[in-house]
């Protein structure tokens, strides 16, 4: 999750000058030496190794841990894909035949790929409008008490258990005599009544289709606090302009929580990219391979059919995606404090 | 304000802390799970071994058959400690499926008793985790007493020796014992079968009749067309009787084939039928068609041609196995065509799965708790008229106190042959044998009209069939595909004391508790407290709601199992294609090119992982070639 | 602007109702008896009207008109009829009714559930004190490879958890960290502790120099530069990570489903998948109880951190 650092509002300036400064030769940079605390410059100096150490010591567990769960496993998973093993047997190299046989020869990977970009960009857009729609109802109430209740109300989805959502959702609402079903008989139209799940046509949107109404609590609040950052003299800006209503809220209100949508939707992207629990819950991989996502697959061969390197090319794989997003995300938005402080 | 907040905080932590404390000795019963998982090893104790019962067993739970918590294992787990003060046991939990298994086995932590398939202790022979039992079982079980079974050899003990002894892996071992056996069926609604004025069905044929007439729900056109009272005690039954002689209402129960309900049983489920818009007249889902339908139809169309191309026999798994196909012998005869597109065979299992289909629930995926179809539920709100269960359900219908009509247990009928189509010609097989509104597709050409049909399937192209024969069907009696429940295997962490097996101190308290545990005065409280499963030991009294599957279990095993030949990969994809097919989501045609290579990879990785020789099979497969020359529906383009 | 926003409220409470539909089943279908359920998903709890009618009854001097009948199946045979007459034993049998569901739930979900406040709240103070202490030191001083190891560290954000699952799976295992509470705990705190010194430094760096001078004339050290002045003055950020922290270790679920299969060792998002694949599975009181109760946890938080989340997430720290 990549959050644009220049936002802070003091510091701001600090780090651009810092930054700037790395960039430039190293004659040209100023660096204090000594630990004269200069006025201007907030940081203190260590030239040599010996007496920073106790910084080192400071930071080694930081670095320790991640070291163990991060960077070795990352270098563990580049390593395994150009191996194919299975769990208490032999360790054969194959090269990149492990990405090969998944971009070529695999069943699921055109289905994969294709379901994880549909999920993933019905998910952006319905959590990017909805919530915020929502954030902004609640932000113009009058009455305090009442914008408490309601946050807190739409904060229940997120309270239970992700797992017993996802339960709830399969077996309540969509299974054979689910709340849809049920309806849909006592309307009269029994013969749209099917498996949502089990159709290979419905699985899909069934499964694009849990949450609804989609309005999840903790993005509310994050838009909430967004909005509540605006000043007042904006909006009062705003009203001698006479933009009202939906105007005002399109033009004004939304480029100026930019910075939290941006923040949504990297974390909606990245959720999306990865996320099969959802599908491991309740299809696992559905009718065919209509809901089959990567992660899914990956898990599968890796745990359920043993084969370890060629699971963790699919990983490879799936962090390259990310990694190119990510890298698109930092070059093409900017946020309201980007375009504020050029 | 501040005081009221800040004492409804302390409240909430005091009363937090209340319910996450443990609970005390006391307080708890001593067969609660948290007890019996964390069961304190007294210091004299040595020896620790760790046991998973199964699910069904395992003390603590209560499981929905059975009407208190259960606590059979403890008791025994108990009274053994007692008889050897040096052990002690730990219960275990696990979860389902193959990857915790193999996980646990390949890091060295599973239990050491452990219940699980023997199917799929099969796959993983190779690898050393589990112990053969072979030994023990033909030794004397050495707390039974002088004359009774298992006096001279431990396998003696049990009921259903050929079951048992056909457990025995493919190499000959025997890696588990066989503490009881599960059957399947199929549990209907005898009373609406009474209302419709059938008799439980004995031919594929009849079957599939009744089960599109429930489809048409002929209840509820009933009910459209008059106007019933709904009598619920016996004397407004004896009043409603009157109106059976009118002879408009008498007409119409005639003409929709149903009986007058005659007593309050039948008016209800009468009433409860009529007022569903849709009744379902086949519960099942796609795991139990992808396991047992599969199986049962596969060896009623491919019995007749066992002797033929079962290759190899096993003296040992004979009496039992006759004729089984073991995953080398179906990687073999995949080679040879069979099981593939070219395999009239293997299209007809799906054609017939198809058309029956057409009967089951809406829903086939998945679980109950995961958004898929109850059918427990299902069957017990009259929502569906058959389901297929298992002794497992019969306890459970017992005790339900909704249950509100009469039911009882059969079990799936044999599909008749009809192999004399194959010599017609097809004019007169179009004429006779098809209904008139199935036509082939493309028509078929003159010149081909003479053809016999036999002739016409081999070298031109599939005709339809009629949904209720099958040209190759064997003309025997349904198989039987359950047989052996729970199963204990030995891991090899019960001998990680001294790593070898002769000198384990503790694998030698492992088998002893195995033995002790499969005393009949043991045996009885364990598997008569959740009466799911029909007991495999002498002398323990079996629970009259499951005399049922006894007769059941007399029929012959199945040819295969297919789900546990092959590794997880062709389960799952095999499971989710099938689902898709039944789905109406690709075509017959389409999912056999799936079937065909999804079974050609799973048969090239058995062969790499365990090295597979043909030579064998080549020799015996020349021997056969005379027999096969007479028999149809072989792939075709194979050296006969 | 004083008049009652209807459009507003209407709109939101048409949400709110959406979105807590199928919660209410939830909640009332952990009250109603199993056989119950399955006749009727969606119906109203029958104790509940039950009790309500017993009420009605006694109150209007009709108390001896109560009487409730309760079945129990003692062997194969007979199934056991009993009357609760009476007031008194009747509400109880109501109530029994009731919290049978939860007393079996919470038998089952009463480990995990200490498992995951153990879990939750240990890595949550591991993040924030190793992320604190991080920031601190990449904040506010410059030593040779600072900025290196910090980009280092950064780049560990884009690193998806699913490229590491695998791995991580073989090297615990390798480490022999499985079925501990250890293997739980760590590497929550090690990729959680990421975001913190993202966001905390940016916030350090923003302190002005001259608190720190005037407490280093006094002689303080790293420890009490620490402690005395930066952790007070973070306060709300370190709040809003900590609720972010807990709610991401609550819910995860693949993580201790796959690295534990002992069940004493599973928090409840697991423990919750393991009870589906269990037998009590079929006893859909005891699952929607259990779902319930799982709840409960994270609405106390809320119920208590969402002004300070809020708060935190508006200081000009946190615009992330």
């Amino acid at each position: 999750m990549l959050i644009d650092r220049f936002v802070d509002g003091k510091a701001h300036n600090y780090t651009r000058q810092s930054l700037s400064q790395i960039t430039k030769p190293r004659s040209a940079r100023i660096v204090s030496r000594g630990r004269t605390p200069s006025p201007n410059h907030p940081m203190q100096t260590y030239p040599t190794l010996r007496s920073s150490l106790s910084l080192y010591l400071l930071v080694l567990p930081t670095l320790f841990l991640l070291a163990i769960f991060s960077f070795v496993p990352v270098m563990m998973a580049f390593y395994n894909s150009f191996y194919e093993y299975e769990v208490g047997g032999e360790r054969t190299w194959v090269g990149f035949q492990n990405y090969i046989d998944y971009l070529t020869a695999d069943p699921t990977a055109m289905v994969s790929f294709v379901n994880m970009a549909l999920l993933t960009l019905m998910a952006i857009v319905i959590r990017l409008t909805i919530p915020l729609v929502v954030a902004k109802l609640i932000h113009t109430l009058p009455n305090e008490r009442h914008r408490y209740l309601y946050r807190l109300a739409f904060l229940i989805p997120t309270v239970v258990p992700v797992v017993a959502v996802q339960l709830i959702w399969g077996s309540l609402i969509l299974g054979e005599t689910g709340l849809i079903n049920t309806l849909l008989e006592n309307l009269g139209y029994e013969d749209l009544a099917h498996g949502w799940l089990s159709d290979p046509n419905t699985a899909l949107i069934a499964l694009a289709c849990i949450g609804f109404p989609w309005i999840t609590g903790f993005e509310v609040l994050i838009y909430y606090a967004g909005l509540s950052n605006i000043p007042e003299s904006v909006h009062e800006a705003a009203q001698l302009d006479s933009a009202t209503g939906i105007k005002k809220f399109l033009l004004i209100d939304v480029p100026l929580v930019l910075s939290q949508i941006k923040l949504i939707f990297m974390l909606v992207l990245i959720n999306g990219i990865q996320g099969f629990e959802l599908i491991f819950i309740l299809t696992q991989g559905g009718p065919g391979f209509e809901t089959y996502v990567p992660g899914l697959w990956m898990y599968e061969n890796a745990f359920s059919f043993q084969k370890m390197g060629y699971a963790s090319s699919i990983g490879v794989i799936l962090f390259v995606v990310i990694f190119m997003l990510t890298l698109l995300n930092m070059k093409y938005f900017k946020s309201a404090e980007d375009m504020q402080g050029q | 304000m501040p005081i009221f907040t800040y004492t409804f905080r302390v409240l909430l932590l005091i009363g937090a802390a209340y319910l996450l404390w443990p609970p005390q000795e006391e307080d708890v019963a001593d067969n609660s799970l948290e007890r019996v998982l964390n069961r304190p090893v007294p210091a004299q104790a040595k020896i620790v071994f760790e046991f998973f019962p199964g699910n069904d067993y395992m003390p603590g739970l209560l499981p929905p058959t059975a009407t208190e918590k259960l606590r059979g294992f403890l008791d025994v787990a108990e009274a053994f400690e007692a008889r050897f003060p040096d052990t002690a046991i730990r219960f275990r939990q696990a979860s389902a499926g193959r990857e915790w298994v193999v996980t646990q086995l390949a890091g060295g932590t599973a239990p050491d008793i452990l219940s699980t398939n023997v199917e799929d202790v099969w796959q993983d022979v190779h690898k050393g985790w589990y112990l053969p039992l072979d030994e023990y079982l033909e030794a004397p079980n050495s707390f039974v007493a002088e004359g009774a079974p298992g006096a001279e050899q431990w396998w003696d003990q049990f009921i259903y020796q050929a079951i048992s002894r056909g457990k025995a892996a493919p190499d000959g071992k025997m890696y588990n014992l066989t503490y009881n056996m599960v059957e399947t069926g199929i549990l209907y609604n005898k009373t609406a079968l009474d209302l419709l004025r059938v008799d439980y069905p004995e031919t594929w044929a009849e079957m599939m009749t009744m089960l599109e007439r429930i489809q048409a729900n002929p209840f509820a056109q009933l009910m459209a067309e008059l106007n019933l009272p709904f009598p619920r005690t016996p004397e407004e039954v004896v009043e409603a009787a009157h109106l059976a002689t009118n002879p408009n209402i008498a007409g119409t129960f005639n003409r929709q084939g149903i009986k007058y309900p005659e007593t309050v049983r039948e008016w209800h489920t009468f009433h409860t039928l009529a007022q569903r818009s849709s009744v379902v007249p086949m519960l099942t889902n796609a795991g139990s068609i992808a396991d047992w339908g599969t199986d049962l139809l596969f060896d009623q169309l491919y019995y007749n041609i066992l002797p033929g191309i079962d290759l190899k026999q096993d003296p040992k798994r004979e009496p039992y196995l006759e004729g089984y196909l073991d995953w080398d012998e179906i990687c073999f005869l995949n080679q040879k065509g069979f099981f593939t597109k070219r395999d009239p065979r293997y299209w007809e299992l799906y054609r017939l799965l198809k058309e029956w289909r057409r009967t089951w629930n809406k829903s086939l995926s998945g679980d109950a708790r995961r958004g898929g179809t109850d059918l427990y539920k299902e069957f017990i709100n009259q929502r569906g008229i058959m389901m297929w269960g298992g002794s497992w359900h019969v306890n459970r219908l017992i005790n339900d106190p909704d249950m509100d009509f009469d039911w009882d247990v059969g079990y799936l009928p044999r599909i008749e042959p009809s192999a004399e189509w194959l010599k017609m010609t097809v004019q007169d097989f179009l004429d006779t044998v098809l209904p008139p509104n199935q036509r082939p597709d493309p028509p078929v050409s003159s010149l081909d009209m003479a053809r016999t049909v036999d002739q016409y399937l081999r070298y031109v192209g599939p005709l339809p069939m009629p949904r209720d024969k099958s040209l190759y069907a064997s003309d025997v009696d349904m198989c039987v595909i359950g047989g052996a429940a729970i199963q204990y295997t030995v891991t090899n962490s019960a001998f990680n004391d001294t790593g070898d097996p002769k000198t384990s101190k503790k694998l030698e308290r492992v088998i002893q508790f195995l033995q002790f545990a499969t005393l009949p005065e043991y045996s009885d409280p364990v598997v008569n407290e959740n009466p799911v499963h029909i007991p495999n030991i002498h002398g323990v009294p079996i629970t009259r709601v499951l005399e049922p599957f006894t007769r059941i279990l007399e029929r012959r095993y199945t040819t295969t199992k297919w789900m546990f030949t092959f590794d997880n990969r062709y389960n799952r994809v095999y499971e989710r294609m099938l689902l898709l097919y039944l789905e109406d989501g690709i075509t017959l045609d389409e999912f056999m090119d799936w079937q065909t290579d999804n079974l050609a990879a799973a048969a090239q990785t058995i062969i790499q992982r365990k090295k597979l020789n043909f030579d064998g099979f080549e020799k015996r497969w020349k021997e056969l070639a005379p027999l096969r020359a007479e028999m149809t529906g072989i792939p075709e383009f194979v050296d006969r | 602007m004083r008049r009652t926003p209807y459009l507003q409220h209407s709109l939101l409470l048409i949400g709110v109702v959406l979105t807590l539909v199928p919660f209410y089943f939830v909640i009332s279908n952990a009250v109603r008896s199993n056989n119950e359920i399955f006749r009727s998903p969606f119906g109203f709890p029958q104790a509940l009207t039950n009790m309500v009618s017993f009420t009605t009854l006694s109150l209007t001097g009709r108390a001896s008109e109560i009487s409730y009948v309760v079945r129990i199946s003692v062997d194969d045979e007979i199934v056991f009829e009993t009357r609760r007459d009476g007031y008194k034993a009747a509400m109880r049998a109501q109530w029994k009714i009731m919290t049978n569901g939860y007393i079996y739930a919470w038998e089952v979900l009463r480990g995990y559930m200490l498992n995951s406040l153990l879990v939750s709240l240990t890595s949550a103070v591991g993040v924030l004190l190793l992320g604190s202490i991080s920031a601190y030191v990449f904040a506010r001083y410059r030593f040779p490879g600072s900025n290196i190891l910090f980009y280092v560290i950064i780049s560990v954000m884009m690193i998806p958890g699913i490229l590491t699952l695998v791995p991580s799976v073989q090297l615990v295992t390798a480490l022999d960290l499985r079925n501990s509470y250890t293997v739980l705990i760590l590497p929550y705190i090690a990729t959680g502790q990421v975001f913190a010194i993202f966001v905390l430094r940016s916030f350090f760096r923003g302190l002005s120099e001259d608190l720190f001078d005037a407490a280093r004339i006094d002689g303080a050290g790293h420890f009490h530069l620490y402690r005395h002045v930066v952790l007070p003055l973070s306060l709300p950020s370190l709040s809003v990570i900590a609720v972010m922290n807990i709610l991401a270790t609550w819910n995860g679920f693949m993580w201790p489903f796959i690295v534990n299969s002992d069940q004493k060792y599973h928090v409840i998002a697991s423990g919750l998948f393991n009870m589906t694949t269990g037998p009590i599975a079929d006893n859909y009181s005891a699952m929607f109880s259990a779902y319930v109760l799982a709840s409960i946890p994270l609405l106390l938080l809320f119920v208590y951190a969402t002004r300070p989340f809020i708060q935190g997430l508006s200081t000009g720290a946190f615009k992330a």
